[in-house]
């Protein structure tokens, strides 16, 4: 009696929501059993293929540090050249004492003889050492004023070429001294340097293959006094930008030797080495 | 680029006997922006467009990155209205200025037009001078094809306006699925923001080939191979004209990373269906078999002398991206234990790596003018990535983007040059989400060139499209 009154209890469900039940039943199972079967497949879409990197040493590289510091550039165009201030500063100072002891050396062996000349009371020979002395007292002067010439290069912002000159500098040294050829040679870079240092172009002309030729000449002061362009690079803002440079580089450095001012300078200039 | 400039000093012993003349010669000139004039544009009759003509030409010419702007209040004595064929040479010489463009500008019916003239300050002579007409609407392409005129009068570049940049973008706050990823391609202005792709699946790093025609993307698919259907990356080719597509490779594992050669006639892409990801190289038509590039690499050894031939064990070589002249890739390898950057001769298989520092270095892209090579670098094991440069031949390392601001951090990645090989492409999450952005080398100018409401990444800036 009672199974019966159950069986009627149960049988009274609506038909419509035990078919609901059921349905909803089954969907939530199956959302929960597709969710299970994607899961470890979803993980893996989402991580980006080429970020994926096992790390497994085989040649273990030392790790360098980046550079952390901005390095912009195209803003930086103008200061080319490494400061170098704190490298270049001591070599003229130690040429200049290279200088002086040699001079000191020079003038107190010179003294000496003058001394064994004036006991031997030789008037004339006095005259021609004491020229000797005053020209190689005007030599050291001049050599001053080409050190101050050359301080006088490192321009602002630090940026003219002072590798070169160092170098040239600690080579006079330990070559033949006053030779033509060294003095010649530290004039042409001289005056390299001076015109380098105002030679600006435009973005767009670096990377061509520009080449213009240029022949000066020069006054005595530095002045120029004939420019002509002897071979144009066929882009007429690169050529002015050539003889702007030659224009402000004025006055240029004058060389010890004057004969060398009767020579024309032929300057080839060229955006990149 | 560490530009250190080296004095040649070359002169003739036998001058000085011979002609009597002193020959030297100077290297390595300072660069310098132009002084550009810009004037107005003058209007025949007054026209709503006018303070947005200005606006889009300043934008150009500041996005060329060749110039610096007197100032307008300057130069207005030069800049009068209906004199914009003729300019004073003398008094714009004596304002320091290196070059001028005048502009004139009028409406015919739905047609505007332009007349720009550029002059020579310095060779008083005028080196541009043109008329453009486009529809009204059109006003942006119309000052950007006068900016590539000029672009290509002074540098011989082109493209950085003539020319699109494809991305990967998911859409935010879509009723799509989060995780769907589409390809887009938009202006370097942009403008024209346009889906290429609707799969609904994810579809990541798309390429150009060299002829702007036919791009690649790797996508999520499911493959069926007999009765068994998985989901994988497929490499596609899609025609952006026709629309018409073909798969490059649907191989097991990983089917990524594709990179036109120059010449279109190569595919460089990333496989692993032969266990570890290797790069092979497929015929450009798409069509055939990939042959092996990873595994025939021989290794520049690090120490001393010679090559070492690639053991299998080793491969993990991703993300290639050819040079310019199609004779080398460059790719990141994770070899050494940290992923670095690496470049192999793909006649001769030799390779060497370019980059040791940093922790992690990724995404290379070779400039179109082969000078350098962007990638993006991780300095320390939970740093950032920002986008470092570097000559082919390792010189000039030097960082392009700083995304580690004290507070702030984000990453700069995914670089893609544009035509130009002075400004480039990037996805960076400076805002928060990832985004687009367009920028010149120096990082003067930039701007974000995918919508706000999409994170998108991996942008790929297309070749010259005349």
């Amino acid at each position: 009696m009672q199974e019966n009154a159950i069986k009627i209890e149960f049988i009274r469900i609506p038909k419509s929501s035990l078919v609901c039940s059921v349905l909803l039943h089954g969907g939530l199972l199956s959302v929960a059993w597709i969710t299970h079967l994607i899961a470890p497949k979803l993980g893996f879409i989402l991580s980006s293929p080429e970020k994926k990197v096992i790390h497994e040493s085989y040649i273990q590289v030392d790790v360098v540090g980046l550079p952390d510091t901005m390095m912009d550039y195209l803003a930086n165009t103008d200061t080319t050249l490494p400061i170098v201030d704190n490298v270049a500063e001591p070599v003229p100072d130690l040429n200049q004492k290279i200088d002086q002891a040699e001079m000191v050396e020079e003038q107190s062996k010179e003294a000496k003889r003058v001394k064994d000349l004036e006991e031997k009371s030789a008037q004339l020979e006095l005259k021609k050492i004491k020229k000797s002395q005053a020209l190689a007292m005007s030599r050291l002067k001049e050599e001053q004023k080409r050190l101050e010439a050359l301080k006088a290069l490192k321009v602002e912002k630090g940026q003219a070429g002072r590798k070169t000159l160092k170098g040239n500098i600690a080579s006079q040294g330990t070559a033949v001294r006053w030779a033509i050829g060294e003095a010649k040679d530290k004039w042409i870079s001289m005056v390299a340097e001076s015109i380098k240092n105002q030679f600006s172009i435009y973005p767009w002309q670096k990377s061509k293959k520009l080449s213009a030729v240029v022949a000066i000449s020069l006054y005595p002061n530095g002045r120029v006094r004939e420019r002509k362009i002897e071979k144009s690079s066929g882009d007429a803002t690169y050529d002015s930008a050539v003889l702007r440079a030659i224009e402000a580089a004025e006055p240029l450095p004058i060389p010890a030797d004057a004969a060398l001012l009767e020579e024309p300078l032929i300057i080839e200039l060229r955006p990149e080495s | 680029m560490n530009q250190v400039i080296r004095l040649l000093l070359v002169y003739s012993i036998t001058a000085s006997f011979a002609d009597a003349a002193i020959y030297l010669t100077v290297t390595g000139a300072k660069v310098k922006k132009a002084n550009l004039m810009v004037g107005k544009v003058h209007w025949t009759a007054p026209s709503v467009l006018s303070e947005k003509l200005d606006q889009e030409v300043a934008k150009d010419l500041r996005f060329l990155n060749l110039f610096d702007f007197a100032d307008q209040s300057i130069t207005q004595s030069l800049d009068k209205p209906n004199a914009h064929k003729e300019l004073d040479f003398e008094e714009a010489s004596k304002l320091n200025l290196a070059f001028a463009l005048k502009m004139s500008s009028w409406i015919e019916g739905p047609q505007l037009f332009l007349e720009a003239v550029l002059f020579d300050v310095a060779g008083k002579k005028r080196i541009l001078a043109s008329r453009y007409q486009y529809p009204v609407v059109q006003f942006p392409r119309l000052v950007h094809a006068m900016s590539e005129d000029i672009l290509k009068e002074l540098t011989g570049e082109r493209g950085l306006f003539y020319s699109r940049i494809l991305m990967s973008c998911k859409e935010l706050g879509g009723k799509s699925s989060a995780a769907n990823k589409e390809i887009y391609v938009v202006d370097p202005d942009a403008r024209n923001f346009t889906q290429v792709t609707s799969d609904k699946t994810l579809s990541l790093s798309p390429a150009w080939a060299g002829n702007g025609q036919w791009i690649s993307y790797t996508q999520y698919e499911f493959i069926r191979r007999g009765r068994i259907s998985k989901r994988g990356t497929v490499l596609k080719r899609h025609n952006i004209r026709s629309g018409e597509r073909k798969y490059i490779s649907a191989r097991d594992g990983m089917n990524s990373g594709a990179s036109w050669s120059p010449d279109g006639e190569t595919i460089a892409a990333t496989l692993s269906y032969a266990g570890r990801p290797e790069i092979f190289l497929f015929p450009g038509s798409g069509m055939g078999e990939p042959t092996p590039l990873s595994r025939q690499i021989l290794w520049r050894k690090l120490s001393g002398e010679g090559f070492q031939p690639t053991s299998v064990e080793q491969l993990f070589d991703v993300e290639p991206d050819w040079s310019p002249n199609g004779k080398e890739i460059v790719f990141s390898s994770a070899r050494t234990g940290h992923p670095m950057i690496y470049i192999v001769n793909v006649a001769s298989h030799e390779a060497r790596q370019l980059t040791f520092a940093g922790q992690y270095n990724a995404s290379p892209s070779w400039s179109p003018r082969g000078d350098k090579i962007i990638f993006a670098a991780q300095r320390t094991g939970e740093g950032n990535f920002d986008l470092y440069g570097i000559d082919p031949d390792g010189n000039n390392l030097e960082r392009l983007t700083s995304g580690d601001a004290p507070g702030r951090r984000f990453n700069n990645e995914n670089a893609s040059w544009a035509p130009t090989g002075r400004h480039f492409t990037y996805a960076s999450n400076e805002g928060g989400r990832y985004r687009v952005y367009v920028r010149t080398l120096d990082g003067r100018e930039s701007w974000p060139i995918s919508p706000p409401n999409r994170e998108c990444m991996t942008p790929a800036w297309s070749p010259f499209e005349g």
